[in-house]
């Protein structure tokens, strides 16, 4: 036996179609409308945030290329002259031998062996240089 | 019907006004600038210039290219336009730099104000017109420092002359007088024409060049009889006119070529002067004496450091680089390394043995060679006006840097000894300070 489809086409039927296709768009309307709603402020402070990334930015290029305006070797160099810079290399320097700083007789040049209980290695003299520097 | 058609041309003749307003604004925008918007955003993705250290040279901000360096290597840099390069390196570079990409320098930001302070002290004081410096890593080739006098800041650019733009070191030409000497030695010692210690007979004048010769004398009094050490201490342009006695011309030429003069400079993009060096056929006996004390050929700062280079870097030729990354350029093997170490001593001795008190400093190995050349007014030498030039690297013994100067018309004391030669030691001495060099040459006491 052959089913036969039968197509309704009758105006009840379009009508009730028409009816819910038309209630689901409303909703989903209501629904973009409402997120719009809820969310419109989003869009002004991002462009407001952005606005202030671009201020901030300007600002720290500007700090930062005054900040090498003001560091430049010339100022350095300029600055330390008038702090009464000399020059390594012209400098007077003397020369003079170091003396041997014995070593103080509590103090041993080398760690304790253990191996050699009893008997104490002589403290070996140290050749030790103070540094002092003085700025001007 | 009269009053419709007259109403309607009213009307044509003010939208034909208002059109030709539109133009003549247009063409205005066209003619004076780009609208502000097109330059702001050309301007602000501009890549920047750096130095070795990685200090800016150059950079965009809030849509303005700045200079936060000011006038140290103004000259180098350049400027902007508004939306492009105009001179030094933004206009060289003026494509990468547009494409945002960033320019690296082998400039040395504290050898480079050690060179520009210590000309400026020197040409004010000795009232000059200009003066240039090159300071030259010795190894590498590569530009430590460009130095121009007068200085020049881009950052304002508009209210300078042309002449305060130029990169002088680059650019400028003149005749390198006697540094040329301590070149011309060492190629003669390379061919075997001469030895330290061979004797000339140096009256204080002398004739060369037969029927067409000229009378070339010697302003630093001196024995009778010189050894070529000798001939470079006194700076004897009669010594010199020895010494090159039996140089084939071709051969000398050929050496000075090799040097690099005469010859473009193998650095890519940025500009800079070729100098001259005589054709060969000119090249008789008189030609010869003069090209040997540093008459007769032209160069640039840059050349004259990078050929003294080749004596500081044991007789191998490096091109100079300013860009880091730019390609290694030329390398060629001019002298012996053992003959370039001879000439290390020579030079080392004219400052020891001679101007010491211009140039040397007390415990550290400074060699260099000092010029003073007449300056060529209306096709002959000035008696007036003198460019004063030395040429030097240090450490003597083991160098690291190689330094060329040169001051053009000083009112006081033009010599190369007293006005170039102290250049040379304040910036020799800023830069053995900031290295920390401790001294290596024992003081001379008293009866040695």
């Amino acid at each position: 036996m052959i089913a036969r489809l039968t197509l309704d086409t009758s105006g009840a039927t379009w009508r009730g179609r028409a009816m819910r296709y038309v209630l689901i768009y409303v909703l989903l309307a209501l629904v973009l409308v409402g997120v719009r709603y809820v969310t419109h402020d989003v869009r002004v402070q991002l462009r407001a945030a952005a606005d202030r990334e671009e201020v901030l930015i300007a600002q720290r290029d500007t700090l930062e290329v005054q900040v090498q305006a003001l560091t430049t070797p010339q100022r350095i160099r300029e600055w330390a002259f008038a702090q009464g810079m000399r020059r390594f290399a012209e400098a007077p320097k003397v020369t003079a031998d170091l003396p041997t700083i014995p070593l103080p007789a509590s103090l041993s040049s080398s760690p304790p062996d253990s191996s050699n209980s009893g008997l104490r290695p002589a403290p070996v003299p140290q050749t030790a240089l103070e540094v002092r520097t003085q700025w001007k | 019907m009269e009053v419709k058609i007259h109403n309607r041309s009213r009307v044509m003749q003010v939208l034909a006004l208002a059109m030709f307003t539109l133009l003549v604004w247009a063409y205005a925008q066209l003619e004076w600038g780009l609208p502000q918007g097109i330059r702001r955003t050309v301007m602000q993705s501009r890549g920047s210039i750096v130095a070795s250290d990685g200090s800016v040279l150059a950079r965009s901000v809030g849509g303005k290219r700045v200079y936060p360096q000011a006038t140290l290597a103004g000259q180098v840099v350049g400027m902007m336009g508004s939306t492009e390069g105009l001179e030094g390196l933004e206009a060289a570079y003026n494509r990468s730099l547009e494409a945002g990409e960033d320019l690296k320098l082998t400039l040395d930001p504290r050898t480079q104000a050690n060179a520009e302070a210590a000309l400026a002290r020197g040409v004010k004081t000795h009232k000059g017109e200009y003066g240039s410096v090159v300071v030259i890593e010795t190894r590498t080739g590569r530009v430590l420092a460009a130095a121009s006098y007068p200085p020049f800041d881009p950052n304002d650019w508009r209210t300078y002359s042309p002449d305060a733009r130029r990169n002088r070191p680059f650019l400028d030409v003149f005749e390198p007088g006697s540094t040329i000497k301590g070149l011309v030695v060492g190629a003669a010692l390379n061919e075997g024409h001469t030895t330290p210690a061979t004797v000339y007979d140096t009256p204080m004048r002398r004739y060369v060049g037969g029927r067409w010769g000229s009378t070339i004398g010697d302003a630093v009094a001196h024995p009778g009889q010189l050894t070529t050490k000798q001939v470079l201490r006194y700076s004897s342009n009669v010594g010199m006119s020895h010494i090159v006695e039996h140089f084939p011309a071709a051969d000398m030429r050929d050496y000075l070529n090799q040097y690099g003069f005469g010859q473009d400079v193998s650095i890519p993009v940025v500009s800079t002067a070729t100098g001259r060096l005589q054709p060969l056929r000119n090249w008789d006996d008189l030609v010869r004496a003069t090209n040997a004390f540093g008459q007769g050929m032209s160069s640039t700062t840059l050349q004259l450091a990078a050929a003294f280079n080749v004596l500081a870097n044991d007789g191998l030729y490096v091109s100079p680089r300013l860009v880091e990354g730019s390609g290694a350029g030329e390398r060629r093997e001019v002298l012996r390394p053992e003959t370039a170490k001879t000439m290390r001593g020579l030079l080392q001795s004219v400052i020891e043995d001679g101007i010491f008190h211009a140039a040397g400093i007390k415990g550290y190995a400074l060699a260099g060679k000092t010029g003073t050349a007449q300056v060529v007014v209306d096709s002959k030498y000035s008696n007036s006006l003198y460019d004063s030039v030395f040429a030097g690297f240090f450490p003597a013994d083991a160098p690291r840097v190689t330094v060329a100067v040169m001051v053009h018309g000083a009112k006081i004391d033009y010599h190369g000894s007293m006005l170039a030669a102290p250049i040379y030691r304040e910036l020799a001495s800023g830069t053995l300070s900031e290295w920390a060099a401790a001294p290596t040459v024992p003081e001379k006491k008293p009866g040695q």
